[in-house]
């Protein structure tokens, strides 16, 4: 969680104590918290009218200690923009708290009205912005090379560590380019995530990236006698958040391996309909439909050469 | 070094297509050792040559940089020490063509060259060599910091052009049309110098670049195959054209006198080779390279280039596009 100085506590309490009502500040904790009980919070009887300087304080208090503090100020920048139920309420200080938050790593990005990580400064795997035990729609590319035990018993333990690490690199750095983080990495393939607009878009540009990057390597810098193969499958759907990734259980995951076990061949990429359905005129040309035994389709990328 | 292998048995073929090697036909077998500028370890199909195996030996293995591997697809050879004894590398029977006709062994026998052949010389990029019109080359070692203003040197020159100019002009409107060519500008810029090229001449719909040749592999091939390999994609995330852009490219390597801006007044038959086969030769939408650049490709790329006949007394090769 962020180490959150006692300076920037009493500049989000002074915010919201000369600003708005405790009846707002509470509306606009229960916006990151349904079930937030400013009453047994702070222990105040039911008939006595909370002091707003007492409720600004608990508020502060526990919405950081509960890790809801960019969500919290995000909807305060939402509610400062389009007002609440009608009414229009300006935040004071809500530029010194951006500009504050900035400073701890979070940049307000305006197109997606949300803080994202500065990438310079900090990367966690959850874009700083998903709760724990919260579902979201997310878009996922599994990786994986193809034959790796034959490799790794043909090939010395240093040659293929260097190589592996050569293709690592290519996987991180095409997913992380296009604002995606890698939730898994082991050893010969790995599971990225994406979120954000445009997530089954710039998940599936940095699949075909991979596969071109990786036709690259295999040309002209490959130490192996053999090319290197990778599967990749993308998909998209709801998962229940966890910040420990190996706890995460989700259909969208299960079917996501389904799709890359049994449909995706060596040198492919496969997306499901609900990925291809976002692909616009330009990249849907790059996808082949490819029938299962349920009537459904799968989408297959491959790079191929005129004769 | 470089490895070809050459046969006309479909068996053969398949063998090394499965084993990932790329044959050639037989016919091609002048004119692929003629393209070697490096040292190259050349598989024959003894089976497939219509002579005997010591005319092949005569003919093929004593051209300047080549080392000659004889495969015996027929069974036909006898005693095939005797053809080490004339200087051959390698030599593969019938009963081992499956299990032994690898890159594997290739790598050894390579190795083997390198470690104990007396006549196996490492090419220098300093040696002097020569255009398909007889000019000596003029290469630098140090790239852009060795090329004085006004000198003249060896460059590979890259010739770009959007197609269908006029049509693009009626269809999106200057100031759209501007914006949109800008952005295919940064895109070639970007890449261009990675690979350590300049843009000399542009115009709004495209210009020549140069690259400084070192004597050795150009990059400038490297280059063009990136910029036409990443071209969808920089048509879906960066490109303002709402379809797909077109553009051709042409490649040629030859001397001419360095100006920081050439204004016009540069004279060379390097550069009117490039615009001649980029202009009235290349078809929209492809990349093509002379004789005398294809030479200095990397090895890896020349199997994705099939060579298309002559153009002003050149051979030319066009690359095989990938398919969308």
């Amino acid at each position: 969680m962020m180490k959150i100085p006692s300076k920037f506590q009493r500049l989000l309490e002074n915010c919201l104590s000369q600003s708005v009502s405790v009846q707002i500040m509470v509306k606009l904790a229960r916006m990151s918290d349904p079930n937030y009980d400013l009453y047994a919070r702070t222990g105040f009887p039911l008939n006595i009218p909370i002091p707003t300087i007492n409720a600004a304080r608990q508020i502060t208090q526990d919405i950081i200690r509960e890790g809801n503090l960019i969500d919290f100020v995000t909807h305060m920048i939402d509610v400062d923009t389009n007002g609440l139920m009608g009414k229009r309420t300006n935040f004071r200080f809500l530029s010194r708290i951006i500009k504050e938050l900035d400073d701890f790593g979070y940049t307000y990005d305006e197109r997606e009205s949300t803080f994202v990580e500065k990438i310079d400064v900090k990367k966690t795997a959850y874009w700083g912005v998903l709760q724990e035990g919260k579902t979201y729609e997310l878009t996922f590319l599994m990786f994986d090379i193809v034959k790796n035990s034959e490799l790794v018993r043909r090939y010395e333990q240093e040659v293929i560590t260097e190589t592996y690490r050569h293709i690592r690199d290519i996987f991180f750095r095409n997913v992380e380019k296009r604002n995606g983080r890698v939730w898994s990495w082991e050893g010969d393939g790995g599971i990225a995530a994406f979120y954000f607009e445009d997530k089954n878009v710039k998940a599936v540009l940095s699949g075909v990236e991979i596969m071109l990057e990786l036709f690259f390597y295999n040309m002209v810098k490959n130490p192996l006698h053999d090319r290197v193969q990778i599967r990749i499958a993308v998909h998209t759907g709801p998962c229940l958040f966890s910040s420990h990734m190996e706890k995460i259980e989700s259909d969208t995951l299960r079917t996501l391996e389904m799709v890359s076990d049994e449909f995706t061949l060596p040198d492919t990429m496969t997306i499901s309909p609900s990925v291809y359905s976002d692909m616009g005129s330009k990249l849907e040309l790059f996808f082949k439909p490819f029938p299962l035994k349920n009537g459904k389709y799968l989408y297959r990328y491959q790079l191929e050469w005129e004769e | 070094m470089e490895i070809l292998f050459f046969t006309d048995s479909p068996d053969v073929r398949k063998m090394m297509m499965k084993n990932r090697l790329n044959p050639h036909g037989m016919s091609e077998l002048r004119s692929k050792l003629n393209l070697l500028n490096e040292p190259g370890l050349v598989y024959v199909d003894a089976g497939s040559w219509r002579g005997t195996p010591e005319t092949l030996i005569t003919s093929v293995g004593k051209g300047k940089f080549v080392f000659l591997g004889i495969i015996d697809s027929g069974g036909m050879i006898k005693n095939p020490m005797a053809l080490m004894h004339k200087g051959c590398v390698d030599y593969i029977g019938q009963k081992e063509l499956a299990s032994e006709l690898t890159k594997s062994r290739c790598s050894k026998v390579v190795s083997y060259i390198k470690r104990y052949r007396s006549d196996f010389e490492a090419p220098s990029p300093l040696v002097k060599k020569k255009s398909t019109n007889g000019d000596d080359y003029i290469p630098v070692t140090r790239g852009w910091q060795d090329v004085i203003l006004n000198k003249k040197y060896t460059f590979a020159i890259m010739f770009i052009e959007v197609d269908d100019r006029e049509e693009m002009e009626k269809r999106y409107g200057t100031k759209n049309l501007r914006n949109a060519l800008l952005v295919f500008r940064k895109y070639i810029g970007k890449n261009v110098a990675a690979f350590g090229g300049k843009m000399w001449i542009w115009s709004q719909y495209g210009g020549i670049i140069l690259f400084p040749f070192s004597g050795a592999e150009s990059s400038a091939v490297m280059c063009a195959f990136r910029i036409v390999m990443y071209k969808f994609l920089h048509d879906v995330e960066e490109s303002h054209f709402p379809n797909f852009i077109s553009f051709r490219i042409a490649g040629h390597i030859g001397n001419l006198v360095y100006q920081e801006k050439n204004k016009g007044e540069v004279v060379s038959d390097s550069i009117n080779t490039v615009f001649h086969l980029g202009q009235e030769f290349a078809e929209p939408g492809y990349f093509y390279l002379t004789e005398d650049i294809f030479r200095y490709a990397p090895v890896g790329i020349k199997r994705y280039f099939r060579e298309l006949g002559q153009y002003e007394g050149r051979s030319v090769y066009r690359m095989r596009m990938p398919i969308l």
